[in-house]
């Protein structure tokens, strides 16, 4: 059957582009045994549960984000842990290594297969009232966060008060000032309008999370090895695709909520905020002791 | 022995009501803490959001089964009950048929789902994500016993289950 | 059409037919198709799961607590009062109380049968008992009823913008329903002032200042609850969720501390009968999640909107098209079912014509709820009836000046935008 894939974003998104890339390209060099289709918008479902549809086979493939991913696989977590990738090019630089390998049979062990490692940029602080210079700044302020027990820790150690809270309530959310700032990359933080309720943003880059392709896992056994191998290498050129789109739309959102008067910094002193990190490590490390070596070698690796 | 079934079948649905009823009213201290908690504790209450919706399941199913038996959900009965009474009280019977099986592929399919999701927790509260789906595995079974009492209290000609504590329509 | 398809919508129709409960027709007819395109029921039975888990939906449980409490508190009855001491005295005044009493109560309860039933069985037999026809009676509580769903906070607005998807603010949304709500009473009002003069129905003396405002100062506890909800949301103290819930919890205190007319058993009665609503409206959404993931498979949406602009592409066409066809599938189904169905299908449609997906919001609310005061099927109209002994047949052979009113404003609404948009743009910018 022609492969149903899974896709939170709208059709103009450069994840959309690399996964019709992916869709094109595979029916074509497949010689059209091989077809795939993509259902963009998340109208198959929220991210969890269409994770949950992969790995039983409901659907085919998707491009996941390691947030909801990390919640079943902990190598995958990893990428959560606050301030763990120095900034983009190197999260590109771990990835395509060893550790990307390492990570891939974390996912293999839930059910998926990885084709290629997407880019969703860096995660940065917003505020509605001040930029952020240091941890004080955060004191004390409300702060929506996703639903992922590290970026509440996060927030907790910077001395702020973490609110978790559906996506599509913290524009109003702040613009009511229920909470003061929230934290996003260039293209949600525009997109979502976010920008024109909270117009200091700080460059704090405290998450960078890959976003993966995957397909399901025993789908890709059954493939020969040459289909395997086809797909390997369209999975590479749609994530190469989808890094440089990527970055061309950071740049539209960027002079996008530049030029709507929105103030951004980068933080002089990161190290104050990565030193305050160290119990998050520890928590997760308690929780995941076989992690360690894995969570060094990503350090290692950006050396 | 069906008229015996039927008194349990009441005594369920009573239960099924109660729970709902508690965990809506459960509901409204819970959201309350939360705004407590953002704004005299700056400290948001992070359980509160995964509970609430747990509870929500909680409501939603036992209701959905509960009104099962009292033949309370929302339906439209005028083009059935324009038929003459042969007709109508087929349509009736396949209706708690159909019902019964699907009530049944329900609570099956979510026990599926709760055992496949019990070894990993819901992010930030500290139970299973099955726990989200024993709602419906409970819930399908309601809906599957209730189903099946009507269709068997059909087929041997007693009489209908007469809505109990309904007063009035439910609000839309 | 695929075979999938056809199977979900044919299961879905016969469903109706025969009898089922809306809710699992459409659950019987997804779990079909599912099966059909080889997708798994765990998979199904986690997408109703999920559509049950939505955050937004709780302020659902919490405004229909609220309302509840506030018909079995007195809170209700004390609103009923304060209208009928301030506009009783115009000719064929108990006519106009009763809309008055709708945009005061509706502002809180959300719910147009909630509003039936707990204006209806107060203000019913006090207009038979004055002379009033019954059917006249019936019809005024019945059309005014849906200033609930309109006006601020209705829970099916909520519902709306979870089945748009999220994107919607739901405060923008509530705030929008201001003006249409008002002006549909206004026109009402209006209709129920000529058709009284037409029958010749006295006035009720006038009761005085004194009176008027000891009515007005017994009735504010009450009417604080919807300053609480909207205030709260809107200078920012809550979410609208939490101000559900914070209206209830104040809702309970006036009840218990300030009137104390709220008994044990009708604080159970409040309880159980909003966890009956709350589950068989949320049993809905969560079988409407499974259809809707169907309806998207077989791209659905996309293929009835690239039909419908083949039709036309001129916008007041094409929205006089949508009016009249949430018209008429709110004549045969009920609300909630119905904004799950169509906001789908019709807000593509509507945002493709340059309209404000808020300004849709508010039109689908006042198409569905005229829906639930026509035959063959409305739950208002049935309550309605119920309360007044009248047959509806009966009831429905005097109603049209009423329907006329509420056309008039859904027309305004639907080719002014500013009735919908100048509140939310003037508070949000
Ligand atoms: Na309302
Ligand atoms: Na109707």
């Amino acid at each position: 059957r022609e492969w149903r894939g899974w896709n939170v974003h709208p059709p103009e998104y450069p994840v959309s582009t690399g996964m019709e890339y992916f869709a094109e390209q595979l029916k074509e060099r497949s010689n059209g045994e091989l077809t795939a289709k993509v259902f963009h918008s998340g109208v198959l479902g929220d991210q969890p549960d269409a994770i949950e549809q992969v790995r039983e086979g409901a659907l085919d493939w998707a491009v996941f984000n390691f947030g909801p991913l990390g919640a079943i696989a902990p190598e995958v977590n990893i990428t959560s842990l606050p301030f763990i990738f120095k900034d983009v090019p190197s999260m590109h630089k771990v990835m395509d290594g060893p550790v990307g390998e390492e990570m891939a049979d974390g996912l293999r062990k839930i059910g998926l297969e990885p084709l290629g490692y997407f880019d969703s940029g860096a995660r940065s602080f917003y505020h509605r009232e001040k930029l952020i210079h240091s941890p004080s700044d955060i004191t004390g302020q409300k702060f929506r966060v996703m639903g992922n027990e590290l970026y509440v820790d996060m927030i907790a150690q910077l001395g702020g008060n973490a609110t978790p809270m559906p996506y599509a309530d913290v524009f109003q959310a702040l613009q009511t000032g229920v909470i003061d700032g929230a934290e996003n990359n260039y293209p949600s933080y525009e997109s979502s309008g976010h920008y024109e309720a909270a117009k200091f943003y700080s460059n704090s880059q405290h998450l960078i999370l890959p976003e993966c392709l995957c397909i399901n896992k025993d789908l890709f056994d059954s493939l020969s090895a040459e289909q395997q191998a086809l797909l390997k290498e369209i999975g590479r050129e749609a994530a190469e695709l989808q890094r440089d789109e990527w970055a061309k739309r950071e740049e539209v959102s960027k002079a996008k909520v530049l030029a709507s008067g929105v103030e951004i910094i980068e933080i002089e002193d990161k190290a104050a905020f990565q030193q305050l990190m160290q119990p998050v490590y520890d928590k997760f490390l308690a929780d995941n002791p076989d992690m360690a070596p894995l969570i060094e070698k990503v350090k290692a690796a950006q050396d | 022995m069906i008229a015996f079934i039927d008194r349990i079948g009441a005594l369920l649905a009573r239960a099924f009501l109660f729970v709902a009823a508690v965990a809506l009213f459960a509901l409204v201290p819970m959201a309350g803490w939360l705004v407590f908690g953002r704004y005299v504790l700056n400290r948001s209450p992070t359980w509160v959001e995964a509970t609430s919706l747990v509870l929500m399941l909680v409501v939603t199913f036992g209701v959905a089964a509960a009104a099962t038996r009292s033949e309370e959900h929302l339906s439209i009965a005028f083009v059935r009950e324009s038929f003459p009474p042969p007709v109508e009280r087929v349509m009736r019977f396949v209706c708690h048929v159909v019902l019964a099986g699907f009530g049944a592929w329900m609570a099956l399919a979510s026990y599926e789902n709760t055992v496949n999701t019990w070894s990993r927790p819901i992010p930030l509260l500290q139970i299973p994500e099955g726990v989200r789906h024993l709602p419906l595995l409970v819930g399908g079974f309601g809906i599957a016993v209730f189903s099946a009492i009507h269709a068997l209290k059909m087929l041997v000609g007693l009489p209908r289950t007469t809505p109990s504590g309904s007063d009035g329509d439910p609000a839309v | 059409m695929e075979t999938g398809l056809i199977l979900l919508l044919g299961v879905f129709a016969v469903g109706l037919f025969i009898g089922m409960p809306v809710a699992f027709a459409m659950g019987v007819a997804a779990l079909a198709a599912f099966v059909q395109a080889d997708f798994p029921a765990t998979t199904m039975f986690r997408r109703v799961a999920q559509g049950v888990s939505a955050f937004s939906l709780l302020a659902i449980p919490f405004f229909i607590f609220a309302g509840e409490l506030m018909l079995h508190g007195g809170i209700a009855q004390r609103l009923v009062r304060f209208a009928t001491a301030l506009v009783g005295h115009v000719r064929g005044g108990l006519g106009v109380v009763n809309v008055l009493s709708s945009m005061l109560f509706g502002g809180i309860s959300g719910s147009a049968v909630a509003d039936t039933s707990a204006l209806g069985t107060i203000l019913i037999p006090v207009m038979k008992r004055e002379g009033y026809r019954a059917d006249y009676a019936v019809n005024v509580t019945v059309t005014s009823s849906i200033a609930g769903i309109v006006i601020p906070p209705s829970h099916n607005m909520i519902l709306f913008a979870v089945a748009a998807g999220g994107g919607i603010s739901i405060s923008k949304l509530f705030l929008a329903g201001v003006v249409p709500g008002i002006l549909m009473c206004l026109c009402l009002a209006v209709a129920a002032w000529l058709v009284a003069l037409r029958h010749g129905y006295r006035a009720e003396p006038f009761p005085g200042v004194r009176a008027v405002l000891v009515a007005a100062l017994v009735s504010i506890p009450g009417l604080f609850t919807a300053v609480i909800i909207v205030g709260g949301v809107l200078s920012g103290i809550f979410t609208v969720t939490e101000s559900g819930a914070i209206g209830a919890i104040y809702a309970l205190l006036v009840t218990l501390l300030v009137y104390r007319e709220l008994t044990w058993a009708g604080f159970v009665a409040a309880v159980t009968r909003a966890a009956k609503t709350t589950g068989l409206v949320m049993i809905l959404v969560g079988c409407a999640t499974a259809f809707a993931y169907m309806l998207a498979f077989y791209s659905v949406p996309t293929r009835l909107a690239e039909l419908m602009l083949t039709i036309s592409d001129n916008p007041i066409v094409l929205l006089l098209l949508i009016n009249v066809m949430l018209l008429v599938a709110g004549m045969v189904m009920d609300m909630a079912a119905l904004i799950l169905i169509t906001t789908p299908i019709f807000l593509p449609i509507a945002t493709q014509i340059g309209l404000d997906p808020i300004q849709f919001g508010i039109l689908l609310m006042m198409n569905l709820g005229l829906g639930l005061c026509t035959p063959p099927v409305g739950a208002c109209l049935f309550v309605g009836c119920a309360i007044g002994g009248v047959r509806i047949e009966k009831a429905v052979a005097t109603i049209w000046p009423f329907y006329i009113a509420i056309l008039v404003a859904l027309l305004l609404t639907t080719y002014v935008p500013a009735v919908s948009l100048w509140l939310p743009g003037l508070v949000f910018g």
